[in-house]
């Protein structure tokens, strides 16, 4: 019987492959991601004014040499609002695409090592997750259980465990059926390290390019929950929430809304590719 | 086509690839054949000595890292069967389906094209073509999805046909079938053939004449029955000294039944 | 067995539906007493209990459970909390607003995507897949809400071409369709440019040049069935996100249809029609689910014996 199974693409197994992206973009992302890092860590010292600092004399003023991005419309500084909105931002994305790795890793191992029963169990919610729009799901929850942080990270979590977990049960199935898996397990070595030899060095890999590619959609979830007032609400700000409050002065201090998209854009944007370069590097390794 | 014409020369026929790191490599070195219509020449060698090169150089296959230098002329189309032919069909698509693409790039209008792929795939021997004609490839066998690539590319009308490793994969009695089902086609319509092959059994039953080639180079080639019989060339003669020694195997059509 | 790949396909959505109806319920009952946010805060607990008897919540749990079940089975959300009518009766008002900018939303992304992922890979080598390849990424990375202010900034303040808010005429829904559609075209661009280019390097269209198939037959015919399993995918995303996303992008805009509806009573705790759309929409998303299914079995043949 002629099982074509799926086709070998001829390219992948060809080491002549073109690289899809110039490296200038890989090195702003890596660039952007650093910046955002260090905001993060260190943005209590390096915003010029304290969290929230209204001043109603200074509202709604051009950027300029004293306010770099302006002030809004409290007369806050929006450049160090801004900064506190990333660490709000990038700690919640960040906390939730651990967590939702987490859960999705682990289930989708489970699914994947034991197979049988657990597995259709898994697999089962893993169905009825995607059939659920995150989004929805995310608003319902927020209005049940509130808006604080905790259960903002809880909701995104909840939000694309089921992809890491397809991916994660696949990897794992491919690992546990392989041959020299199977060798060691008949050899008598203890399960317990198998899967410390041989399953985990196996997953680092997949499991962090799907972290990474998950961060993006988390930080575009949170921004659009907290655009709506339903995720991160005063006195927090988030870049989501700057973008909400700041919308109805659009027309005349654009200002306080674009600062906080573009930098939800930057961010996104250079995790994304950072992301996709992972994933062809390891797609080439592979092949 | 009439018996007997040159169908393809090559002169002083080279491939260099340009790798990534910008280095070049040459993969085929001053290769100088020539086919006859009607005649079958199979071209022998080990893996990497730049047989499935040379056969796609002459089908124009070669992806655009490879330069080609040297003469090459082909009188009419060129075919290529892929080795793997479960892989070459298009999974998605019914066998009939194949073979009419191919019709309908000649320009063959719609309504006379369904008639004319039954018809190619009769002519390849697909039992049962009615039947058969309507299965997608992951529902043929290995011999039935060669027979369906075969008609496909006998209905692009070629004049040389170029078989790569057509029978690597199959078992003994379907190689001796399509074996002799190539020949018999390579007879009837005067195509020219060229086998790519690192059998020499199978080189011996199909074809008239035997190209030998080792590391990118054409050592030795010439009259099947002369190379066997007398071969010249060290690598050659460690070819034929492989083979099982039961005389030399005869050709498809010489096995009276 | 295409018929028993249904059955198992349509017990697996009916599962999900059920699984959402049975969590909305359990939500609402222990996250607080929706008697409390409607009575005014100093009533006397005379009433309140009087609202808890005509509501039904003091009946056991599980009695509770039947009564919302039966409820649903006949189109009964309860009513809103704020508006006498129906719960059910509110959201089926809206949607007509929301179909009129996600179903022209849904067609614009799925053309323009699929097109763009084409013809990057058609031209992967060169300048225009590059540029086609890079616009995908960066409007891939703006969230929606970001691309519908500036769309209001540039067209809307600046140019005056289009009205910003409100659905008053054909021109009112240019901004909010475009908004809605221009960040999932940019994702579909990415996965088809993707699928394409694994498609056209498998080996049956390298057959296909070899029997003189031409450039765009190839692309089209050979290459892009072999590459719908992913683009599929996608699509069936983007059409379940239509009622999903269109949250955002109608509180922007201020249009009329169930995504505002959805934000606004979830500001308001109005819990009915919260849960009324939930079940809603996430029977919608069920049934894409199982359409996409079926398209890919569609496809591929060799999924059919599944």
């Amino acid at each position: 019987m002629a099982l074509t199974g799926m086709q070998t693409p001829v390219a992948a197994r060809s080491r002549y492959r073109r690289r899809k992206f110039p490296t200038w973009s890989l090195k702003i992302s890596l660039g952007i991601v650093a910046v955002v890092a260090l905001v993060t860590v260190f943005g209590h010292f390096l915003a010029p004014q304290p969290l929230g600092a209204v001043a109603m004399t200074q509202r709604l003023q051009a950027p300029s040499a004293e306010h770099i991005f302006g002030t809004d419309e409290l007369g806050r500084d929006i450049l160090s609002q801004l900064i506190y909105s990333i660490q709000t931002s990038v700690v919640i994305a960040g906390s939730a695409t651990l967590l939702s790795g987490f859960i999705g890793g682990l289930l989708g191992a489970l699914a994947g090592w034991f197979g049988g029963a657990v597995d259709s169990t898994v697999s089962f919610f893993i169905d009825v997750q995607s059939s659920i729009p995150a989004l929805i799901l995310a608003l319902g929850a927020l209005v049940f259980f509130g808006g604080t942080p905790a259960v903002l990270v809880v909701i995104l979590a909840v939000e694309g465990w089921e992809r890491i977990a397809r991916v994660t049960r696949a990897e794992v199935m491919s690992v546990r059926r392989s041959g020299y898996v199977n060798s060691t397990l008949n050899l008598g070595v203890s399960r317990f390290t198998t899967v410390r030899h041989h399953l985990l060095p196996a997953l680092v890999a997949p499991l962090a390019v799907q972290l990474t590619l998950a961060f993006p959609s988390k930080i575009l979830l949170e921004s659009a929950l907290s655009f709506l007032g339903l995720g991160i609400r005063p006195p927090n700000t988030s870049l989501g929430q700057m973008v909400g409050s700041g919308e109805q002065y659009l027309a005349f201090a654009w200002w306080i809304v674009l600062v906080p998209g573009v930098a939800i854009f930057l961010i996104s944007l250079a995790v994304g590719i950072i992301g996709d370069h992972f994933q062809d590097r390891m797609i080439r390794n592979a092949g | 086509m009439l018996a007997n014409e040159n169908v393809l020369t090559t002169e002083g026929f080279g491939v260099t690839v340009t790798l990534p790191n910008g280095e070049t490599k040459v993969l085929l070195r001053d290769v100088s054949i020539s086919l006859k219509s009607g005649r079958a020449i199979a071209i022998v060698g080990e893996s990497g000595s730049g047989k499935t090169t040379l056969a796609k150089a002459i089908a124009g296959l070669l992806p655009t890292t490879m330069a080609v230098d040297g003469a090459l002329s082909t009188v009419g189309l060129v075919g290529y069967m892929f080795q793997d032919a479960g892989n070459a069909l298009n999974p998605t698509r019914r066998a009939v389906w194949q073979v009419e693409e191919a019709l309908r790039a000649l320009g063959m209008p719609r309504a006379r094209r369904r008639a004319a792929a039954l018809e190619y795939l009769q002519r390849a021997e697909v039992p049962d073509v009615d039947r058969y004609s309507r299965r997608y490839p992951h529902q043929l066998s290995g011999g039935l999805a060669q027979r369906v690539l075969l008609a496909a590319v006998l209905a692009a009308n070629p004049s040389i046909l170029i078989a790569d490793e057509p029978t690597s994969a199959l078992d003994v009695t379907t190689q001796a079938r399509i074996a002799t089902l190539l020949r018999r086609l390579v007879k009837e319509e005067n195509l020219g053939m060229i086998l790519i092959t690192h059998d020499l059994t199978v080189a011996a039953q199909i074809c008239d004449d035997i190209a030998v080639m080792h590391e990118g180079e054409l050592v030795e080639q010439g009259d099947t029955r002369k190379i066997l019989e007398s071969p010249q060339h060290e690598y050659t003669r460690k070819l034929v000294g492989a083979l099982p020694h039961r005389g030399l195997p005869a050709r498809m059509e010489e096995k009276a039944d | 067995m295409l018929a028993r790949s249904i059955i198992v396909r349509f017990l697996r959505s009916m599962a999900a539906i059920f699984i959402v109806i049975t969590l909305v319920f359990f939500v609402v009952r222990v996250t607080g007493d929706p008697v409390r946010s409607l009575v005014p805060e100093n009533a006397p607990q005379a009433t309140v209990d009087h609202y808890r008897e005509v509501f039904g919540l003091n009946a056991p749990l599980w009695e509770q459970y039947i009564y919302y079940l039966r409820g649903i089975l006949h189109g009964d959300f309860g009513a809103s909390y704020f508006d006498a009518d129906g719960a059910l009766n509110i959201v089926m008002q809206r949607i007509p607003a929301t179909l009129q900018i996600a179903l022209p939303a849904f067609f614009l992304s799925t053309v323009l995507g699929l097109s763009s992922g084409i013809l990057a890979a058609a031209h992967s080598g060169d300048r225009v897949g590059r540029i086609i390849s890079s616009t995908a990424i960066g409007f891939a990375a703006l969230p929606n809400f970001v691309v519908g202010i500036v769309l209001i900034l540039v067209l809307g303040v600046q140019l005056h071409w289009f009205p910003a808010a409100g659905n008053t005429s054909a021109n009112s829904m240019v901004m909010p369709v475009l908004t809605m559609a221009l960040p999932p075209a940019a994702i579909l661009a990415r996965v088809t440019q993707t699928s394409m280019a694994e498609a056209l390097a498998l080996p049956c269209v390298a057959h296909a040049h070899a029997i003189h198939v031409n450039r765009w037959r190839r692309i089209l015919a050979h290459a892009l069935p072999n590459a719908s399993r992913s683009i599929i995918t996608i699509v069936g995303f983007d059409l379940a996100y239509l009622v999903a996303g269109s949250a955002v992008v109608e509180v922007l805009f201020g249009w009329p249809g169930v995504g505002s509806l959805f934000v606004h009573a979830s500001e308001q705790n109005d819990y009915a029609v919260v849960q009324c759309i939930v079940v809603v929409v996430t029977i919608s998303v069920v049934i894409v689910h199982a359409l996409t299914d079926v398209a890919y079995r569609l496809v591929d043949p060799r999924l059919r014996s599944m």
